[in-house]
């Protein structure tokens, strides 16, 4: 694993027509880490995650995969990275779990039917991220929290080299998201992964490295110890955080009403 | 795992039909090239140029209709309801009455498609104007086709004088067809299946989204937009030759996704086209054989346009109050 699958970003400005979301963005996300991007509502997460694969203009220069973002084709960024946010399908044009899955892979294959590989790529996601049962069922059909697994597979049965997962943990009861959480772990061996969330409790259950975002300047970033250390946490939220720690470990942040 | 080994088996049995169905489309046009005007003239002219005609617009309207859908995620829509038929049929009128050169086929497809696609246009500046949605596009449609229909019923009266044929022009009849027009409505229909063949991908992709779509390396809008706009155009460009025909493109595509059980694009919009073809035909058929036959008290031809709202305006209604009530199909 080397550094130079690290993400880097520099640019002066990034952001919509009439709305500039970032000025002077410089960062560096880790190759192989699970990286959360971790802000209130409206701090620029998702905004960060779409400039990854040239859906926010900027000015500057984005440096994935040792190359220059803006030289990618979009051909190449459908197979470099997998990019998660919600799904949305109408109900009369459902699809079945397999045929998402299947379209997928859809950028990875020529010609219009997948081929085998395709085809077992897909059972060995259903079966990673235990959704077998599920193959025949129609997204519209399925619960928040099956239809976030299903996302998450949709996601990794590209085998991307950079997963974007914007709030995977949204609409999700408590089980849910400990198994998200668990199942995206899973998938850091061979992929860089970047999450969007608000909750800091699934971030600090579930990212290796943290970038604190408010208003589109980056307040923090490090390790969990390092930014709870510098109390960033609660400069990012602006708001009274306790920490709960099971023999040395912190397993939750309980914000602190009134 | 046998979940996809059903659903390759579907993809083989369907474009079997799909190349069954072509294949008998050739014969078809073989022996029509092959008679021309020396054989018999009821057989030619009449009959096999116009089992040909319905079979030809019946595939244009149900494919595009099936592509229109996809690329604007609202299985509400088909080149009628969006007004691009109106659009067609007020601007071959308004050509009528200007020109002396009135039957020229191929200037009389370019003006229906140009009509078409500025009928598109305000429908969809309409539309987005007020959020995007579903039913934005189905009342912006209502509107800018009743003003296209309302002028258009006006222009056929002085058009009349010239062609007496104009008037079917606004229900959609195979009645005045003319065998010169079976060689354009084939290029149509090839155009048609190139756009099906470079489109269904990245439509498939469109369906779980915008954002979905630009990171299977697709830009959505410029997707949509060129999607729209060909299938827009060549479901406008049928109006020249035989009128306007409604709900053909809005039935088929949904009959096609009950039969595949699926919305797969790589398969929706060539099964819409089969059945498409089908219905357009047994609907004129039911016109020529049926009412105009021996078997009834004799009507007279109706025009297969009138027959196909018969059953497509509550097939369109039952769609919407599913959707209104939020159920799917």
């Amino acid at each position: 694993m080397n550094r130079l699958n690290d993400i880097l970003i520099d640019v002066e400005e990034a952001g919509y027509r009439n709305n500039i979301v970032f000025r002077d963005l410089h960062l560096i996300i880790p190759s192989y880490k699970i990286t959360v991007i971790l802000g209130p509502n409206g701090s620029g997460k998702t905004t960060l995650l779409r400039m990854l694969f040239k859906r926010v203009k900027y000015r500057g220069t984005i440096v994935i995969d040792f190359k220059e973002l803006a030289k990618i084709r979009g051909s190449n960024i459908a197979r470099l990275l997998a990019y998660m946010g919600d799904i949305s399908l109408p109900e009369m044009m459902g699809l079945k779990v397999f045929e998402a899955l299947l379209i997928s892979r859809s950028g990875l294959y020529t010609g219009l039917i997948e081929k085998d590989e395709d085809i077992r790529e897909a059972e060995a996601v259903m079966a990673e991220t235990g959704i077998k049962h599920l193959a025949d069922r129609r997204l519209s059909e399925l619960s928040s929290g099956e239809l976030r697994k299903v996302v998450l597979a949709m996601a990794l049965v590209k085998r991307p080299k950079y997963l974007l997962l914007d709030e995977p943990d949204s609409h999700l009861d408590i089980l849910s998201r400990i198994e998200i959480s668990r199942l995206i772990k899973r998938c850091r061996k061979n992929t860089t992964i970047i999450i969007a969330t608000h909750d800091p409790v699934f971030a600090v259950n579930t990212a290796d490295y943290f970038i604190l975002l408010r208003d589109g300047k980056i307040i923090d970033k490090g390790t969990i110890e390092e930014v709870i250390g510098r109390k960033s946490i609660e400069k990012v939220f602006g708001a009274k955080l306790k920490y709960v720690y099971d023999k040395g470990k912190l397993i939750g942040i309980i914000p602190i009403y009134g | 795992m046998s979940v996809y080994r059903l659903y390759r088996r579907k993809i083989i049995v369907f474009t079997t039909m799909a190349a069954v169905f072509s294949f008998l489309l050739i014969v078809l046009s073989y022996l029509f090239l092959h008679m021309g005007y020396g054989s018999s003239k009821i057989i030619y002219q009449y009959r096999l140029t116009r089992i040909m005609a319905a079979i030809l617009v019946g595939l244009i309207l149900g494919l595009t209709g099936a592509l229109l859908q996809s690329s604007l995620r609202n299985p509400l829509v088909d080149h009628y309801i969006l007004g691009i038929g109106s659009g067609g049929v007020f601007a071959v009128m308004l050509f009528y009455l200007f020109s002396s050169n009135a039957y020229s086929l191929a200037i009389s497809t370019v003006i229906a498609a140009v009509g078409g696609l500025v009928a598109l246009t305000i429908t969809v500046m309409v539309a987005e104007s007020v959020g995007g949605g579903d039913i934005a596009y189905v009342l912006a449609g209502i509107g800018v086709n009743s003003m296209f229909s309302g002028a258009s019923l006006l222009l056929s009266y002085i058009v009349a004088s010239k062609n007496p044929y104009i008037a079917y022009a606004l229900v959609g009849s195979f009645i005045a067809i003319d065998p010169d027009w079976i060689p354009l409505l084939e290029v149509l229909s090839a155009i048609s299946f190139i756009l099906y063949i470079l489109s269904s991908k990245p439509l498939n992709t469109l369906l779980m989204g915008d954002e979905y779509a630009a990171q299977q390396g697709y830009n959505p809008r410029t997707t949509r937009l060129l999607i729209v706009l060909f299938s827009g155009v060549i479901g406008a460009s049928v109006v020249a030759c035989c009128g306007l025909i409604g709900f053909i493109g809005l039935v088929s595509p949904h009959i096609a996704r009950l039969m595949l059980g699926t919305s797969d694009n790589r398969l929706v919009p060539v099964i819409a086209g089969l059945t498409g073809a089908i219905l357009l035909l047994l609907s004129d058929n039911f016109s020529r054989l049926v009412l105009a036959g021996p078997f009834l008290v004799s009507v007279g031809e109706v025009p297969a346009g009138a027959i196909v709202s018969l059953f497509g305006a509550p097939f369109f209604i039952s769609i919407m109050i599913r959707r209104l009530k939020g159920h799917g199909a």
